[in-house]
């Protein structure tokens, strides 16, 4: 049976994307960085292929 | 995530522990708050609310396990929630109403002591019809407090006492961005434990976090 590999690529991008929203809401508005905060870290595992 | 750490990460993180943990929160946001500023009395604060919101629930549960209505603590089948959540939702009730007339309680913690409880019965009606993480709403909740408590009730740091005069000072979007991290990782365990699928956990998350809003907007 032939092994079928999931492609992360998508992810790596939507990881880099969201990192960098992350962060430049942590130097513009500190106080909601939160808010973006479980994307990086969900899209970061995804890419990782964790979960 | 190891299977052993999911397991503690679950126990640690119960939804029932939630409302304790809201209270030490908001002790070291606002030690005087409460009106106690020694640990004694703030540990005493902490175990008598704990008596309601935890002891009691998991005695009832012990005694429905005991008497066979409930097949184990976990309570993994929906049908076997449901008694459960009215027992526990009776005392988080008498708790609520306690609060509200007892007029010593501050309206920040009185907010938040209804927050959970409208959590808790919005869970139990979702309940009725899908399964709903209550891990998640209790993290969902937790989040929530910490935002509302930020804006409103504290002056943007909180206070650990580590010990004699040691006090470490931690700014609150930090606190704030462990909550969340926090929230992630219970939810991460509760799907490697296959307790719940995503959709569970997003209802829960959802649910917790509106509940504060909810009661805030009632309170205030």
């Amino acid at each position: 049976m032939a092994e079928t590999t999931k492609s992360t690529a998508k992810y790596w991008l939507f990881f880099i994307i969201t990192l960098a929203i992350t962060l430049a809401m942590l130097i513009f508005v500190p106080a909601w960085f939160w808010v973006v905060l479980p994307f990086p870290i969900t899209f970061f595992v995804l890419a990782l292929d964790w979960m | 995530m190891p299977r052993r750490v999911a397991y503690l990460l679950s126990v640690v993180f119960h939804p029932l522990l939630i409302v304790s943990y809201m209270l030490v929160i908001l002790l070291m946001m606002n030690p005087y708050l409460f009106g106690v500023n020694n640990w004694s009395g703030q540990i005493r604060l902490v175990i008598i609310l704990m008596f309601s919101t935890f002891f009691m629930p998991v005695l009832m549960v012990g005694m429905m396990k005991k008497l066979d209505l409930v097949s184990s603590l976990e309570l993994a089948d929906r049908q076997e929630r449901i008694l459960p959540y009215i027992l526990t939702g009776f005392f988080y009730i008498v708790m609520t109403a306690f609060f509200m007339y007892h007029p010593d309680t501050p309206n920040a913690f009185t907010t938040f002591v209804l927050g959970t409880t409208i959590a808790l019965f919005a869970s139990f009606v979702v309940n009725l019809f899908s399964k709903v993480s209550a891990h998640a709403t209790g993290m969902g909740g937790l989040v929530g407090m910490i935002v509302i408590a930020s804006w409103q009730f504290s002056s943007g740091t909180i206070f650990l006492q580590l010990g004699g005069d040691v006090i470490l000072q931690v700014n609150v979007v930090v606190v704030l961005g462990l909550a969340v991290l926090m929230a992630g990782l219970v939810g991460t365990a509760r799907l490697q434990l296959k307790a719940h699928v995503i959709q569970d956990l997003y209802g829960g998350y959802l649910i917790g976090f509106l509940s504060q809003f909810i009661a805030l907007r009632f309170i205030f």
